[in-house]
């Protein structure tokens, strides 16, 4: 089952460098309205020195990153929108600080859905043990904010650590990158 | 030549009429968010606001402006559609968009586009247009619009089901792939902002099919933030390919390329 995680809460994913260091990030969005609102997940690779590829932000658009240690997948099914990122922390560039996972938020919705609101969860499977490591539930309201940031995946000595952040940003994901993260993006 | 000096061209040339009693002087400078906001067409999803005719009536170049009532975020308030009525507008057109938002930028960017127009304007004789226009169509090395389609379906058919279904992104979600493209992107070019009002409009959406980097395919339209082209012929232009594309139900492949600088 794995623990229900909330905002601030650590888990560590890697007890040591050479734990199993594959991982399925998987964020689950219910179409409550039949294709107008839509969460797209993001992950950016932040170097030390604040800075991020676009090569290494993957999404739907770029599927993988230079080093191919994160890989994007989606299924769009009737009752569920599923959008995955498999991580192989092992493959991932020396310089890598933290990998932003992030969803932005698009709504193109009728008038009569504005204030309705929408479920999602957000998981962690390690890919080696097929074990859950943690599960966040959340709901959306359908109307405003631009940018949910989920969490954050970083290295404390030996250890990858994965932080909740669960939080709503009115900024979109360049505005998050740069005011939240110091980050610049080239 | 540049964009003041084509509207006077324009001016010198056709000339505009209109049966809206409060546009007094249509001119080839109009914006379609002027009448967006004008609370008399608040109702009104589509209208015809002008025609245009050549001064000189036997070149019989006629097309019509209409006013189409939609919202895109950023992108537009309402564009205008181009209608040509006669032939040779319809060649004076040709393998430009018909969609846009500012007709002077519109106009300016068709004269640098169109070879019928660039004629017209240099001799003002329709006939020596249309002889120019035919020759560059028919020249060897013309763009094959046939050869594109073979090659860019025999490209698709060598991938697998499950990899094209990696690939090809899903086709309800046009409206947030632009969306998303316009706010993670540095600010659009006109072409680039006239080109994605076209993918978001009735007429072409059923022909795009937008894709992502997953396979290294060849045969599509690169769309960045200032400039839209054909990724395997840079030099022919995009709506020879989905005009085409359109008259014979194929299918064109569409990928964005985002350099996540300021959203414009």
């Amino acid at each position: 089952m794995g623990i229900q995680v909330v905002s601030g809460q650590k888990v560590i994913l890697t007890e040591s460098l050479e734990s199993a260091s594959k991982f399925i990030f998987k964020m689950e969005i219910e179409n409550r309205f039949k294709g107008t609102f839509d969460m797209d997940l993001f992950a950016v690779n932040i170097e030390k020195n604040a800075i991020a590829n676009k090569e290494n932000i993957v999404f739907y658009n770029n599927v993988k990153d230079i080093g191919k240690s994160i890989l994007y997948s989606e299924v769009y099914d009737y009752e569920i929108f599923e959008k995955k990122i498999d991580l192989d922390i092992r493959l991932l560039p020396e310089a890598t600080d933290k990998i932003v996972m992030a969803a932005t938020l698009y709504r193109n919705l009728h008038h009569a859905d504005k204030d309705k609101e929408t479920g999602f969860t957000f998981s962690a499977v390690n890919k080696t043990t097929g074990l859950k490591i943690f599960t966040l539930k959340g709901s959306i309201p359908a109307n405003g904010k631009e940018t949910l940031v989920l969490g954050e995946v970083y290295r404390y000595k030996d250890t990858w650590r994965f932080n909740t952040v669960n939080n709503y940003s009115d900024e979109n994901l360049l505005g998050v990158l740069n005011n939240i993260y110091n980050a610049k993006v080239y | 030549m540049d964009k003041n000096n084509c509207i006077k061209y324009m001016e010198k040339f056709f000339k505009l009429n209109t049966d809206i009693l409060w546009l007094k002087n249509p001119d080839f400078l109009m914006q379609s968010r002027i009448f967006y906001y004008r609370s008399n067409f608040k109702g009104i999803n589509d209208i015809k606001i002008a025609t245009a005719k050549s001064k000189n009536i036997s070149d019989d170049i006629v097309f019509d402006i209409y006013f189409i009532r939609a919202e895109f975020e950023t992108l537009f308030s309402g564009y205008f559609k181009i209608v040509p009525v006669t032939s040779a507008a319809e060649t004076m057109f040709e393998g430009v968009s018909k969609l846009c938002t500012d007709l002077g930028e519109y106009f300016y960017y068709v004269y640098q586009n169109s070879e019928f127009l660039k004629i017209y304007f240099a001799t003002g004789s329709v006939e020596n247009a249309l002889e120019h226009h035919n020759r560059k169509k028919t020249k060897e090395g013309a763009f094959d619009f046939n050869k594109f389609k073979e090659d860019m379906y025999l490209e698709i058919s060598s991938y697998s089901q499950e990899e094209l279904r990696e690939m090809v992104l899903n086709r309800n979600l046009t409206k947030k792939y632009v969306s998303n493209f316009i706010k993670l992107n540095s600010k659009c070019s006109e072409y680039v902002k006239m080109f994605l009002i076209n993918i978001l409009s009735e007429v072409y959406i059923r022909n795009i099919c937008i894709i992502n980097n997953a396979y290294n395919v060849k045969n599509y339209i690169l769309v960045e933030a200032q400039n839209a082209k054909v990724n395997s012929y840079p030099k022919v232009c995009v709506y020879d390919v989905i005009e085409k594309a359109v008259k014979e139900n194929a299918l064109v492949l569409v990928k964005f390329n985002y350099d996540f600088k300021t959203g414009g």
